[in-house]
């Protein structure tokens, strides 16, 4: 087969999804974006991580948008001619890139080029890892 | 290229140590149906693909695989940090720790990473489908680990984990139904 990029004018296979109401919180707390695609496991339930603090509920909020906006990219990968759900896609990076600022602002770097050097320092080396974070 | 972001998808923070479910959950880093095992499948297989669809669906879900490969080597580091040489033995990892230390090394709960389970085919039929499998495996692979783990702090982790491996199938299985449907193949 030889390899072309796709073209939308010979698009045939857009599903049919509808794009209902989802929320960033599930795709956090479920692993999804769209509830309908949930599929749990024995009675497990899942949990919302609790944050224990003002800098960890922020990182929170980031995840759900983060989470969110991955499924969105996902679906929009497969059905590129959804401009609902880019639409979406966009409205959530932005809240992203807000709150991205915002905790680079009050906490630490996330992105090694958002860093800043602080006290003779590259603030990138001084956060935690994702491994070390909250462990003694 | 690939720009690193110090955050994970789901926060992990593991209070109580547990060496013995560390040493089960190596077969989620470098195990058959393992986070590390998917992230070089899926990226090694977009060649391949008709179109740009499947190559940056492919490019997508492998790079969401090795944030799960760091997921997974930060679960293993939280339940093995403050062990003793002693657990580390009781727990089976006596040899892990004669070649590694403390460090983690990828490889599965059985055996050595092995790159027979990273199927490359050349014909975006049989790797979709080999992707479709891959996701149920690891999704079954989680539930067993489920199965074991105590603590809820852990099993909230793999509850996590589980449901992406569902929404990874399900978006494999929509690009094949679309690559059915217009390639006729």
């Amino acid at each position: 087969m030889i390899y072309s990029y796709y073209d939308p004018r010979y698009s045939t296979n857009e599903r049919e999804r509808p794009l209902t109401s989802v929320k960033p919180s599930f795709a956090l707390e479920y692993g999804n974006l769209f509830n309908d695609e949930y599929i749990g496991y024995k009675n497990y339930n899942p949990s919302y991580p609790i944050p224990s603090n003002e800098m960890d509920e922020l990182m929170r909020k980031i995840q759900e948008y983060t989470n969110a906006s991955q499924d969105l990219k996902l679906f929009l990968d497969v059905n590129p001619n959804r401009e609902d759900y880019y639409n979406l896609f966009i409205e959530y990076n932005r809240k992203v890139n807000e709150l991205v600022r915002e905790y680079e602002s009050k906490y630490y770097p996330i992105f090694a080029g958002n860093s800043y050097f602080i006290n003779g320092y590259f603030a990138w080396v001084t956060s935690p890892s994702v491994f070390n974070k909250g462990v003694k | 290229m690939f720009i690193y972001a110090k955050r994970e998808m789901y926060p992990i923070h593991i209070k109580r140590k547990d060496v013995k479910m560390a040493s089960l959950i190596y077969a989620q880093l470098g195990g058959a149906n393992g986070e590390l095992g998917a992230a070089i499948r899926y990226f090694m297989q977009r060649t391949t693909m008709p179109d740009e669809r499947g190559v940056m669906l492919l490019t997508d879900i492998a790079a969401e695989e090795l944030s799960h490969v760091e997921m997974i080597q930060t679960l293993i580091y939280q339940l093995t940090k403050d062990a003793t040489i002693k657990e580390m033995e009781e727990a089976g990892l006596a040899c892990s720790y004669v070649m590694h230390g403390k460090g983690i090394p990828p490889v599965g709960c059985d055996f050595p990473f092995d790159t027979k389970g990273i199927a490359i085919n050349g014909d975006w039929k049989v790797d979709l489908i080999e992707d479709m499998c891959a996701e149920e495996k690891a999704r079954i692979t989680y539930e067993h680990l489920i199965d074991l783990a105590s603590d809820n702090d852990v099993k909230n982790v793999l509850l996590y984990l589980r449901q992406r491996e569902v929404v990874h199938y399900n978006r494999f299985k929509d690009l094949m139904e679309v690559y059915q449907r217009e390639y006729k193949n």
